[in-house]
């Protein structure tokens, strides 16, 4: 199915039409919206749009030929360095008469607090649950010592409570530093209903303090149970961020998913993540990079280490080491755990025969 | 069990020689019954109405169900949705073939199961 087949739908069918729900993994873009609505004019149309900012803004207010438009999932992007578009667009958000359930923001200019704000609080005001931030600089550019801007916007957009899941890729740029504005974003973080937190190269390892203040806050959350935290280096702090992390699998009693792919963990910060692992009794999936960590995993540590805390785990079901075996031949005992694990979901052959 | 009713009619009329139907004593009680039948089952396609594939194979069980199924009201709504029923894949021929069964009646269209 495609968006072009729906259109000739639309217009084969339009005068009759009341009330198209578009797939979910269909994105429009603005001009097939606005066809499709003029071919089914008294038609309320809910549909996910891929566009750019400027032509969101019509699409958005319900503008002729599209009154009847529900956005469900709107991914905004070339906004072109301008604040004045990035500012039209918070204010056009919580004007929509539909539910928008997500928004994806590509490459926004955030650097200026006021206009982060504006566009957190248009996004919590129109109450939408799943908020993307992409390329967009959530940090001041050059501003050493001083706590970045865009936290006090995060949180007010966590204190909203329609939040479910939050994800933000920072161009390799330092999103948290020590403060009171950290603080006060760690406790709407704690008292949150978030399900799903994913932290892209937002430089989390170069604050170790920082991190550990982040990562404390997300111990025993109730709900959150998918958490990605995507970054490179951890250099000296690599056996405190193990234990920080290892320390989610115990005490966070949502958590079922950790990813921590590009982080170069290393043998050093695996240890306390893999003593752990027995005693995490929800945790389903746990993913790694092995490929890209300058200090790849010792056979003695997969062998001695992981393989003994795989086994002993039984809430796993699925296991990844990703791009293992990309660089170079694979560890024959990191294989193994991923088998391990594997094979848990794999439906039993003596089950299926005796069936 | 309520909502399996279409579907277990529509299994049971697929059949001309349905034993219920031959355990009837005379022709007339028969007749009577296939009556019976004929102006309930829109009724409970109605109410309870079968997935879209479904409706649309139903249509070439026998004339009878084509007569029943080119009715219009049953194709007011095209249900794709996670609960619908709806078991083929969705192609453009399935949703432009049931499209064209309600054409100028077609009110609702919900493809969010695909």
């Amino acid at each position: 199915m495609r968006t072009a087949h729906l259109a000739q739908f639309a217009t084969a069918h339009g005068q009759s039409l009341r009330s198209v729900t578009a797939p979910e993994g269909l994105q429009f873009s603005a001009d097939e919206v606005t066809r499709l609505c003029h071919s089914a004019p008294l038609c309320t149309l809910r549909c996910r749009v891929y566009c750019s900012a400027a032509e969101a803004l019509p699409l958005l207010r319900c503008e002729a030929p599209c009154a009847l438009l529900h956005v469900v999932k709107l991914e905004a992007g070339g906004f072109d360095n301008n604040e004045q578009t990035v500012l039209d667009l918070a204010a056009a958000l919580p004007a929509h008469r539909g539910k928008i359930k997500g928004f994806i923001v590509y490459q926004a200019s955030l650097e200026n607090v006021a206009v982060a704000d504006a566009l957190m609080r248009g996004v919590a005001e129109a109450g939408v649950s799943d908020v993307s931030f992409n390329n967009c600089l959530l940090t001041p550019a050059s501003v050493p010592g001083l706590a970045p801007a865009s936290l006090p916007g995060l949180t007010q957009l966590l204190q909203s409570d329609c939040l479910e899941r939050l994800s933000i890729f920072n161009r390799m740029q330092v999103l948290f530093e020590e403060g009171p504005d950290l603080t006060a974003f760690c406790h709407a973080l704690r008292s949150s209903t978030l399900q799903k937190l994913e932290l892209k190269s937002c430089q989390l390892w170069l604050r170790p303090a920082a991190a550990g203040e982040l990562l404390a806050a997300l111990l025993g959350h109730q709900t959150l149970q998918d958490l990605t935290l995507l970054d490179y280096k951890t250099d000296d702090a690599r056996r405190a961020a193990g234990e920080q992390l290892a320390s989610l699998f115990t005490h966070t009693s949502a958590l079922q998913k950790l990813d921590l792919q590009f982080n170069s963990l290393g043998d050093a910060c695996l240890a306390p993540i893999f003593d752990a692992l027995p005693r995490a009794n929800i945790l389903k999936e746990l993913i790694f990079s092995e490929s890209w960590s300058n200090e790849t995993i010792s056979r003695e540590f997969a062998r001695d280490v992981i393989l003994p805390a795989v086994r002993a785990n039984m809430s796993l079901r699925r296991l990844s080491f990703v791009g293992l075996g990309f660089f170079k031949d694979p560890l024959p005992e990191l294989l193994e755990a991923q088998a391990i694990v594997a094979a848990r979901t794999q439906p039993d052959a003596g089950a299926i025969a005796a069936a | 069990m309520l909502p399996l009713l279409p579907l277990l009619l529509y299994r049971r009329l697929s059949h001309t020689r349905s034993p219920h139907i031959m355990s009837l004593s005379t022709p007339a009680e028969q007749t009577q019954f296939g009556e019976l039948l004929v102006k309930a089952l829109p009724l409970v396609l109605e109410c309870f109405p079968l997935p879209v594939d479904a409706r649309l194979r139903a249509r070439e069980v026998s004339r009878g169900w084509r007569a029943l199924l080119n009715q219009p009201r049953f194709w007011l709504v095209l249900d794709f949705s996670a609960g619908s029923g709806v078991v083929a894949r969705l192609t453009r021929a399935l949703l432009f073939a049931a499209g064209e069964r309600g054409r100028g009646h077609l009110h609702t269209l919900d493809l969010t199961g695909t």
